[in-house]
């Protein structure tokens, strides 16, 4: 690399010659030294749930929150029918249950529970008790419907005790408009490389969705696992993505890893063998 | 002047002679040997490349295994013992085999490359089985 910055030198061009020869002559030598082959391989990692006792997983629905025009519930339960349908050995049931719950602003206000929530701030205030903020008390709200055992023991024994899949989906847009790092390798006169770093201010959009899977067994309508994943992807101006692309873009790196909880997964790569 | 020498220092020589001469005889085997071992384990490492390469990765865990107890200083018997321990999900003794291999042999690149490759998808494994406990 050094005898590329200084190409005046004319004893420069020989040496360097020599040392490419010198190089792949080396490099000969290796390959002639050391036999190998290029394998496939696929590496099992076991399910992390034991699903062995349950023949039919039913999709219930997810209590959802969001401040964009997609209908979180609907296209979750679809996906992950679909997904479960092809990729694990599970019979998937289609059911309609009813909806768990919308926690999204508008459909809080539209239904009157945010004056509920108001209420029991002013209670909180009036006698003197700790307050909780907003987000804390859907939490609350949501942990009330995914925690109700008769109720799924219901469903479960109206689907002969599926395993039942639920959650909290929480699907947003947020500004991530600032300044952005831009670093550039420039070469100088010599034609030596040079880092250029600058700042520019950059408008851009994030989509941040969180889901919280509640894995239920039909029979008791008890929690037996429950796993959270958070995904953002970040757009600039220019792209003019929707929400609803968005939302399929971070569940297509969400889902294997939500099937990973429930069938075996195969990790593909090549290693070498050596002679 | 007389060369007489007691028969007692005579015997003393010969056995010293006969004694160097064997050790020297058993060396020599004992080199022949390891000699041998080292070309066996090359043979089993060379058949369990053959299997691997036809998805026999059972067959050629019980070669390459033959081969370090044939040879426990073939970098290349541990590496493709562990490639083998990786395929088939025996991630820890994958660990060691690679890590022994390494030991070996430190500056072989394309063990290297692998066990970088391993590490990625073991340490997944790890977070996963951590994060399954927790629950």
């Amino acid at each position: 690399m050094s005898e590329r910055s200084a190409p005046t030198a004319g004893r420069g061009r020989t040496e360097r010659l020599g040392a490419g020869v010198a190089g792949a002559v080396l490099l000969a030598l290796a390959g002639a030294c050391t036999s190998y082959y290029e394998v496939p391989i696929e590496v099992p990692i076991a399910a992390k749930l034991d699903v062995e006792k349950y023949n039919r997983i039913l999709v219930a629905g997810f209590v959802m929150q969001t401040n964009e025009n997609i209908d979180l519930d609907a296209e979750t339960v679809r996906l992950l029918r679909n997904q479960l349908r092809t990729r694990s050995n599970l019979q998937v049931l289609d059911a309609d249950i009813e909806p768990l719950g919308d926690f999204s602003e508008k459909t809080l206000e539209q239904s009157g529970m945010l004056d509920k929530f108001k209420e029991i701030e002013e209670k909180a205030k009036s006698e003197g008790e700790e307050q909780i903020s907003r987000q804390e008390w859907i939490d609350l709200e949501q942990d009330k419907v995914l925690e109700d055992e008769e109720f799924w023991k219901e469903i479960g024994e109206e689907y002969q005790n599926p395993l039942i899949v639920t959650g909290k989906l929480g699907f947003s847009s947020e500004s991530r408009s600032g300044l952005v790092r831009n670093d550039r390798y420039t070469r100088d006169a010599f034609n030596r490389p040079q880092l250029t770093r600058s700042n520019t201010f950059q408008e851009r959009t994030g989509f941040v969705l969180n889901a919280e899977f509640y894995f239920v067994d039909g029979a008791t309508g008890r929690t037996i696992h429950r796993e959270r994943f958070t995904e953002e992807v970040i757009y600039g101006r220019d792209e003019q993505t929707s929400a609803l692309s968005s939302y399929f873009e971070l569940m297509d790196r969400l889902l294997p890893n939500f099937l990973s909880i429930l069938s075996p997964q195969t990790f593909r790569g090549t290693r070498i063998l050596l002679k | 002047m007389s060369s007489s020498k007691s028969p007692f220092a005579t015997a003393s020589v010969l056995l010293a002679i006969l004694l160097a001469a064997g050790s020297a005889v058993l060396a020599q085997e004992n080199e022949e040997n390891g000699e041998k071992r080292v070309d066996e384990a090359r043979k089993q490492v060379a058949f369990g490349i053959e299997v691997a390469q036809l998805g026999l990765w059972k067959e050629a865990v019980y070669r390459w295994s033959r081969a370090v107890e044939l040879d426990p200083d073939s970098s290349r018997a541990r590496n493709n013992l562990a490639v083998a321990h990786e395929q088939m999900g025996e991630f820890d003794q994958a660990n060691e085999q690679y890590e022994r291999a390494l030991e070996l042999e430190p500056n072989n690149i394309y063990i290297r490359q692998n066990y970088e490759l391993f590490r990625e998808a073991y340490e997944r494994k790890k977070r996963t089985d951590r994060r399954s406990g927790s629950n």
